[in-house]
């Protein structure tokens, strides 16, 4: 597999040998990845092709689906989290996720953001407050909610819905960020705007994107990786993998011959 | 009727009409095809009417016959077993007592056994159990489970007829409805909803408890609602466990150990539907029908407030949780 | 970074145990439950054999019921069991399945408003409110028509038709209104009136649903207790005639269980009789499943 490994000192998250299978479908087979701290990292590919599973083993979400067995390592600064003794709970504090569609919870918009910080245990007022400020002006969102913290955040557009789940996970002071096609359910001017915001963050996260567009990929990304059949076909710098593909399923792909 | 072999296909009968739509025979077969038709419609409005009809009808009868009868005194004062003139008091204090007591016992086993369905059961040998469970456990006659109250709390643990053997037993009545229903309530809400909450490194626990379960709040109000208009109408299962009398009520004496105690989970209770039962099939008290009548007018009085309760307070709490909302749960 | 990952993880674990241990104890106590009241009711029930040394044969075959003859001859309940249930569910059919028909084809707008509501309403109307009328309304009427006592079979069936209808009725709306639209498009385009689109392509379609909440409604017909002993006379004899006082299992079950003494022959044939009364809601349960297995399978061929 052509590959621009990152340099040793910046990686925050690697996979050796991640393969993931449900039953006996074979979803996700030997990926050797590694992600560089305070990049964007995008992951393309057609539906099915084990790019979102991927990037579901990288914060443990796949436990929660039965059947679904995970081998390989997981590395995170360092350290193989895909032991079976290790605190998943822990891990997702520290590896946050935005999903595909909006799913801010059925509470007010301060809540949304407060709620989990205060069940991992900040119950100083004060503390949440300057929390969930911070959270919101990260995500862009502060102006546009700062009045109306009390409302239900399920008031909000779907474009503010989106940055209120980004707001929600970045509360929490993760290093990673996973973002499952964050895009896919917004109108064009939502996702730019939430484009800009990622390439804001990335001074102060690793973000790892799953995405459908590929422009979006070329226009956020860093480095790239294209995912087919299960298997990551290549990875590579994104201006490098986008203009001179090694692999000519790359390049198939990228020209729309199929997916 | 027989049972189709093969899912039925649109065009099952297609050659008949296809060919038919030229030729003589077409007129008169349209012109039967019509005439029943018609026929058809004619009758089904018939039966929507007959329905609506006996409703009306059941509603009408009882709260015109009965509530007349419902005074102060009759509301107020003790029942009499021989003479006329007697009341419903203790019977609705105790109608009410075993309900609050069933659903306290009742809500939170069933809301704990549909949360483990729900949220941590894989489909394994226990989850099948459960599910077996509920549907034998709602599928038996509520006498049955009257007699197996009397034979396990009334009889075999020494109870006697009592509150506590009534509510125990109502809950048995109780727990599979209480099940399906919060079980439906809980799954209804987006599975993107728990996602969010255990990538945040929560429990499922914890977004069971602060999520899904405020989210399914409404579903979970209105079917414990409803399953209280059931528990409070029901007799067949109280007869041989609360029981089939009501001491008077002392409200000045708070001795739980005293028959007269209101509070007194070990004495014996008849409720308002009992009541019904004994009175009009016993058929002693002079009175008999218009008692009857008077409680049967109450409970049901009752059940439509639940019913209305339901509806208003089902629709208010999903409203206030999406006001506005642009993604609501049922959009 | 990973230190601190590694350290006192617990917590949340913990957590997350007690949660699952909680849940699964209130899912436990719904299992144990039923062992329970099938345990008790099966070794109560087969006292009478078992205890007593009575013949199975001669509980079910028998005519002479314990108060008249002395015998332990449970045929003429079982018998009005039957009768009644059978009755009230051919009586109810036609209504139950023209209102989900209604509600679903004919008019939506009256039927979602109106005529569900009304259904609904019905459901929560407690069984003894239906006795009450019966013994009110049904009896005298009974009465004056037919001359007798206005007891009976015929009585406790269409009281008990009013009872199952809303159960009947709902679930035959619900599996009326599960028949895919493409089919109704279908049938529409090749010209058939909706009466030919309804009773060839729609009810055959829901037939396995509609059989179904038959059944569910036989179920409650033969398990209610109240209601039919206030109607059906309580009279131990084998039926002769619709019209005449008969008895039901659930009907005798009531009367006779405050009267007799535990251990005794009277009591242990109640209970033989509550036994037949599990067996049966089981059968009913099997049956559902019969119907709903058999749907899967044709619709996978």
């Amino acid at each position: 597999m052509p590959m621009q490994p990152a340099p040793t000192d910046r990686r925050a998250l690697q996979t050796e040998n991640l393969n993931v299978y449900y039953r006996d479908n074979h979803a996700l087979k030997d990926a050797n990845l590694i992600f560089a701290r305070n990049e964007i990292t995008a992951l393309i590919g057609a539906s099915g092709c084990g790019k979102s599973t991927f990037l579901r083993c990288l914060n443990l979400m796949n436990r929660q689906i039965p059947h679904c067995r995970i081998e390989g390592r997981i590395l995170f600064e360092g350290t193989d989290i895909n032991t079976a003794d290790e605190d998943v709970y822990k891990v997702r504090r520290h590896i946050g996720m935005v999903f595909q569609r909006p799913n801010p919870f059925y509470k007010s918009i301060y809540d949304n953001i407060a709620f989990a910080p205060r069940q991992h245990g900040i119950r100083d007022k004060a503390e949440l407050d300057e929390l969930v400020e911070s959270s919101l002006r990260q995500a862009a969102l502060w102006k546009e909610v700062s009045g109306k913290l009390d409302t239900t955040a399920l008031a909000l557009s779907g474009g503010q819905q989106q940055r209120l789940c980004i707001a929600r996970a970045l509360a929490l002071k993760p290093e990673v960020l996973l973002l499952d096609e964050p895009c896919s359910a917004l109108d064009p001017r939502s996702t730019r705007y939430i484009e800009s915001l990622l390439t804001e963050l990335k001074d102060a996260y690793t973000m790892v994107i799953v995405t459908h567009n590929l422009q979006q990929a070329w226009r956020i990304a860093d480095r790239t990786a294209f995912f087919l059949l299960g298997e990551v076909v290549e990875y590579n710098a994104t201006t490098a993998l986008f203009t001179e593909p090694v692999d000519t399923r790359t390049s198939d792909y990228l020209s729309g011959r199929f997916g | 009727m027989t049972a189709p072999s093969t899912p039925p296909t649109p065009d099952a009968e297609g050659d008949e009409v296809v060919s038919a739509a030229e030729g003589v025979v077409t007129t008169a077969l349209t012109a039967r095809a019509r005439r029943s038709n018609t026929i058809a419609t004619v009758i089904l409005c018939v039966i929507a009417s007959i329905i609506c009809v006996i409703l009306i009808g059941l509603i009408g009868y009882i709260l015109y016959n009965g509530v007349g009868h419902l005074s102060w005194s009759f509301l107020t004062s003790i029942p009499q077993s021989f003479k006329a003139g007697g009341g419903i008091g203790p019977e609705i204090f105790n109608s009410l007592y075993l309900l609050v007591l069933t659903l306290l016992i009742s809500v939170p086993i069933g809301l704990g056994a549909s949360i483990y369905l729900c949220e941590y059961a894989p489909d394994n040998r226990m989850t099948a159990g459960i599910r077996t469970a509920i549907e034998v456990l709602s599928s038996l006659p509520s006498i049955v489970v009257g007699l197996f109250g009397m034979l396990l709390f009334v009889i075999q643990l020494g109870w006697g007829f009592s509150v506590i053997s009534g509510a125990l037993t109502l809950t048995v009545f109780n727990l599979p409805i209480l099940v399906r229903v919060i079980e439906q309530a809980l799954a209804s809400v987006p599975s993107t909803q728990r996602e969010a909450g255990l990538a945040l490194g929560l429990t499922h626990w914890e977004t069971m408890l602060h999520v899904t379960i405020p989210a399914a709040l409404p579903g979970i109000v209105t079917s414990v609602i409803l399953s209280a208009g059931r528990v409070f109408g029901e007799a067949a299962a109280l007869i041989y466990t609360a029981g089939q009398s009501a001491p008077a009520l002392d409200w000045s004496n708070w001795n739980l150990l005293s028959l007269s105690c209101p509070l007194n989970v070990m004495r014996p209770a008849e409720t308002l539907a009992v009541h019904i039962w004994k009175i009009s099939s016993e058929g002693i008290v002079p009175d008999g029908h218009a008692v009857a009548n008077g409680t049967a007018a109450l409970l049901i009085i009752v059940i439509l407030a639940f019913n209305l309760l339901m509806r208003s307070l089902g629709a208010h709490l999903s409203k206030r949780l999406t006001a506005g909302g642009t993604t609501g749960r049922e959009g | 970074m990973p230190k601190a990952l590694r350290r006192k993880p617990l917590g949340k674990r913990q957590l997350e145990l007690v949660g699952k241990i909680t849940t699964a104890a209130c899912g436990a106590v719904v299992i144990l439950l039923v062992f329970t009241i099938i345990f008790l009711v099966v070794s109560r029930g087969l006292r009478t054999f078992t205890v007593d040394g009575q013949s199975l044969w001669a509980f079910l075959s028998g005519t002479s019921w314990l108060p008249e003859g002395g015998g332990i001859g449970a045929l003429p309940m079982i018998v009005g069991s039957f009768a009644v249930t059978l009755l009230s569910t051919l009586f109810t059919a036609p209504l139950a399945i023209g209102a989900g028909i209604f509600i679903v084809e004919i008019s939506p707008r009256f039927g979602r408003r109106v005529l569900q509501p009304v259904i609904e309403l019905l459901v929560g109307i407690p069984s003894v409110v239906y006795g009450l009328i019966g013994l009110l309304v049904i009896v005298p009427f009974m009465r004056d028509t037919f001359g007798g006592t206005g007891y009976g079979i015929l009585s406790a069936s269409l009281v008990l038709m009013v009872m199952i209808l809303p159960t009947v009725a709902s679930l035959s709306t619900d599996a009326i209104s599960s028949v895919p639209d493409g089919y109704r498009l279908g049938a529409k385009s090749l010209g058939a009136t909706r009466w030919q689109m309804i009773h060839r392509v729609v009810l055959r379609s829901a037939l396995p649903g509609i059989l179904t909440a038959l059944v569910l409604g036989m179920a409650r017909a033969f398990g209610e207790a109240l209601a039919v002993q206030m109607i059906v006379g309580n009279s131990a004899v084998m039926p002769t005639s619709l019209l005449t006082p008969a008895s039901t299992l659930t009907s005798i079950l009531t009367m006779g269980m405050g009267n007799t003494v535990t251990g005794s022959l009277q009591n242990d044939v109640l209970w033989s009789l509550a036994l037949v009364l599990l067996a049966m809601s089981l059968v009913f349960i099997l049956i559902v499943h019969l119907i709903g297995s058999r749907n899967k399978t044709e619709a996978a061929q």
